[in-house]
């Protein structure tokens, strides 16, 4: 009976609660609907705030390279696109007219919703359906400041938009011409082996960095049992990967301790990457001497005034001088590169219709030290012709001994493509030899 | 105890009932938390002479929402689609009123029936929407009788009127049609007619002459009722007088094939509703018989209803030699020129005759035309009051009448405002 009582009772408490007012007290002042158009409202005023002006970080997917866009918000709806890769305009500069709307989607939408020929060629289905599968809508996550934070709807890839100054680009075309440089002066397709070094000093070869889908892994690795890729793109300010470059902290615990994930690289005055994300970690072009060993790099000594120092211009200008009243000749050129099949540097010459070559040891000494010799009498010094020259030009020989004299040191001002190198003798800084591929 | 227990039971059972009816009754509704949106039009705006005719023209008079501006939660997300052109969206908002809305207006003599039946909502997209598992290409859509979409509006050129008229204005009429069964259902006469002759999975693999022999209109009548049904109205009203007929031409043919029919493969396979015998030979030395298919183009009709192989004639049989009359005979005793062919009594190359490939589909594909397009124009009539021969003689003659300048004078109606 106790029982039935208490149950009656449970059963008529939890009917008054259940029937009870709401006292829930809202958290916000408005409520959901409003929120949503105030947030419309407020996003499409700072859209098109300061000029309107701003430059998009557009992944279309995770295997290709993001591109540059230059979005020019107007109040009348419509936006100016611009950009300038090898999808649009057959890679030319192009800009394009079209419309813009913030809306309420899942919450404000950053839409695209009028056919832009500089942007939506990357969702276009293209005639396997698939094309790109890149994004003209995004979910607007955040606008700070002059840094919009957004999420395709489709892809759930993040795209971020920078403010773009027009003091610093007055036109968008000056974005993308500075843009060919910075990429050309960044990367290049001829130079691997790239290095980042953790904030806790683990080095990680980088490759095929030029493509933009790079590759790493660790120096004591290798691409086969330890490659990680990921697709980034670069801008005039630097590198910003697609997602966080999260294998890292199975090498390097210190990101596990700060929690700091590595996606955001800005060029610095010496070409090199450094991590925004935590100030630190940084990506470099090979070491020097490395670098200077590469066998598909031909170096060429240039002659021009300034590139070439002290003794070396006297014997490169006996050289021409020689070769003129020896072979009644023009001396062309003179490069030195390394030859891998030889195992040694290589001086290779033009002289008229003729080339030679002449085959001096090295040895490196340290990351930017490298040092020469020559015998003469060794097996495989000379081709015909190098030997002939040797023999015939006395210039071509100091020009071999002065080069086998000492220790060179290597300098670049550019640590990622250390192209032109300075040579420089250990002994003497008034000798040195400007090289570049 | 007994009665406690009665009392207090009873108790708690009206209080449960009482707290139900009462504390939880409806709220009385407030206002509502959607903000008081305007839709005045922004004078400002770079649509506003567009958005403005596209008020006038279609929300105001018809309810009608065009949407030019995709939003891709409004299309199937497993599609990768592009939106519409400005430009582009213009020409078919004007073209689409022009061919679809005032032809049913001037049929029917008021905006009433396009108001009362036609779609709440037309949405544009660019770019097909492209299967890449099937390679099937959708050009538009109808959807719940409410919604129609029309793809593949970046890549139309509104001068080039056969291609308009096959791709947009077929599909405007296709869509409405599917509009109007999904109100009105396919006669049941209809639905029996094909039934057993669909390939819902392998239509686009099939052959166009094939299909027509079968009593279907297109290659994607084939693949089901409704679009078969679709299909008749949308082709009738579009296609040209020498378009009609020739599908009914076709359709009174036989067609065979010359590949393997068991492979399976059937995208590979040719179909041609012609043959001939090499030399009219109907056998080879061997006895085998030498009949081989022949593309329509390369055939001939003559005034007796016979056909003939283009420029082709019976050679003599080797070898041909020189008669006691000094004619040159081959090796049958036939007449031959100089060249060795085979020359009639009037001294005339004898032609190769070209045979009809027996219609052995066991369809009369005219028959089941004829049938199709009666109970569509019936259907049309009776249930809809609409007259399918004044759709198909209002926009045929639009058509025939189309040009730049008609362009021009449409246009001005959304840019001159």
């Amino acid at each position: 009976m106790k029982k039935i009582f208490n149950l009656s009772a449970l059963i008529l408490m939890l009917s008054l609660a259940a029937c009870a007012p709401s006292e829930v007290d809202d958290i916000f002042d408005e409520n959901a609907a409003a929120r949503l158009d105030n947030a419309i409202s407020n996003y499409t005023d700072l859209f098109q705030a300061n000029g309107g002006r701003w430059l998009m970080q557009y992944f279309a997917n995770g295997d290709e390279e993001g591109y540059n866009y230059i979005m020019n918000f107007h109040g009348d709806g419509t936006v100016d696109i611009s950009t300038k890769n090898d999808y649009v305009n057959d890679g030319a500069f192009f800009t394009d007219k079209s419309l813009w709307e913030v809306v309420g989607d899942y919450g404000p939408v950053l839409t695209f919703n009028t056919y832009n020929k500089a942007f939506h060629v990357f969702s276009s289905p293209q005639s396997d359906g698939k094309g790109h599968e890149g994004d003209y809508e995004f979910r607007i996550i955040s606008v700070e400041g002059d840094v919009a934070h957004l999420v395709g709807k489709k892809t759930g890839i993040t795209v971020m938009m920078t403010r773009l100054s027009s003091t610093e680009y007055p036109t968008d075309e000056d974005y993308f011409n500075e843009y060919t440089v910075v990429r050309k002066n960044a990367i290049s397709d001829r130079i691997n082996n790239l290095v980042l070094t953790t904030s806790g000093g683990k080095r990680f070869i980088c490759n095929d960095a030029s493509s933009m889908i790079w590759s790493f892994y660790p120096e004591d690795g290798s691409l086969l049992d330890n490659g990680e890729y990921m697709n980034a793109i670069m801008t005039n300010m630097g590198v910003r990967f697609m997602e966080p470059l999260a294998f890292l902290a199975e090498y390097d615990e210190t990101y596990v301790e700060s929690g700091i994930e590595v996606q955001n690289f800005e060029f610095q005055e010496d070409g090199s990457l450094l991590c925004t994300d935590d100030g630190v970690t940084r990506i470099t072009g090979p070491n020097l001497a490395d670098l200077f060993h590469q066998s598909q790099l031909g170096w060429m000594l240039s002659s021009k005034e300034g590139e070439f120092g002290g003794d070396f211009v006297t014997l490169y200008n006996g050289i021409v001088t020689e070769a003129k009243a020896k072979y009644k000749t023009t001396f062309n050129w003179l490069q030195l590169g390394y030859d891998a099949a030889k195992a040694k540097y290589r001086l290779y010459f033009k002289n008229g219709k003729y080339t030679g070559s002449i085959y001096v040891n090295h040895q490196i000494v340290d990351a930017n030290t490298i040092k020469f010799s020559f015998d003469p009498n060794a097996e495989g010094a000379f081709d015909p012709n190098g030997q002939n020259h040797y023999n015939n030009l006395p210039s071509m020989q100091a020009m071999v001994n002065l080069l086998c004299t000492g220790e060179y040191t290597l300098t670049a001002e550019n640590v990622m493509v250390s192209n032109p190198m300075t040579m420089t003798s250990k002994s003497n800084s008034a000798n040195f030899v400007v090289l570049s591929f | 105890m007994k009665k406690y227990f009665k009392y207090i039971s009873a108790f708690a059972l009206v209080a449960i009932a009482a707290m139900s009816l009462t504390s939880c009754g409806e709220k009385k509704l407030g206002e509502t938390i959607y903000p008081d949106v305007s839709d005045e039009l922004d004078p400002n705006s770079y649509t506003y002479k567009f958005d403005k005719w596209l008020k006038a023209n279609y929300l105001d008079v018809y309810n009608l929402d065009f949407q030019y501006r995709l939003k891709d939660n409004e299309t199937n997300m497993n599609y990768n689609l592009e939106p519409a052109t400005l430009a582009n969206a213009v020409d078919i908002a004007v073209l689409t009123k022009y061919m679809w809305f005032d032809v049913y207006e001037e049929v029917s003599g008021s905006k009433e029936f396009v108001k009362a039946n036609g779609p709440r909502i037309i949405m544009l997209v660019g770019s097909a929407a492209i299967d890449p598992q099937m390679g099937t290409e959708t050009v538009g859509l109808a959807e719940g009788g409410i919604k129609v979409t029309l793809l593949k509006v970046n890549s139309m050129n509104p001068l080039n009127i056969y291609a308009m008229n096959n791709e947009y204005f077929h599909t405007m009429h296709h869509e409405f049609t599917h509009i109007l069964h999904q109100t009105k259902s396919i006669p049941r006469d209809f639905q029996l007619l094909s039934l057993g002759r669909y390939d819902a999975v392998n239509w686009q693999a099939r052959d166009l002459g094939v299909v027509y022999s079968l009593g279907f209109v297109t290659k994607y009548a084939s693949s089901e009722i409704r679009e078969d049904f679709a299909e008749v109205a949308a082709n009738y009203i579009t296609k040209s007088d020498a378009e009609w007929e020739r599908i009914w031409l076709m359709a009174s043919r036989g067609f065979a094939t010359d590949g393997d029919e068991e492979s399976g493969d059937m995208e590979s396979l040719s179909y041609y509703c012609f043959f001939y015998y090499p030399n009219n030979n109907p056998t080879d030395e061997n006895g085998e018989s030498t009949k081989t298919f022949l593309e329509e183009r390369f055939v001939q009709q003559l005034e007796d209803g016979t056909y003939i192989y283009k420029n082709q004639y019976q050679r003599g049989v080797t070898p041909i030699t020189t008669g006691e009359d000094g004619k040159r005979y081959d090796a049958n005793g036939n007449l031959c020129d100089n060249a060795g062919f085979v020359l009639d009594k009037n001294g005339n190359r004898v032609p190769i005759v070209v045979y009809a490939v027996e219609d052995a589909d066991g369809v009369d594909g005219v028959a089941m035309l004829e049938q199709k397009i009666n109970i569509v124009r019936n259907w049309f009539r009776e249930e809809w009051g609409i007259d399918l021969d004044a759709v198909r003689q209002a926009v045929q003659t639009r058509i025939s009448t189309f040009d730049a300048a008609k362009l021009e004078e449409l246009r001005q109606q959304v840019y001159g405002q």
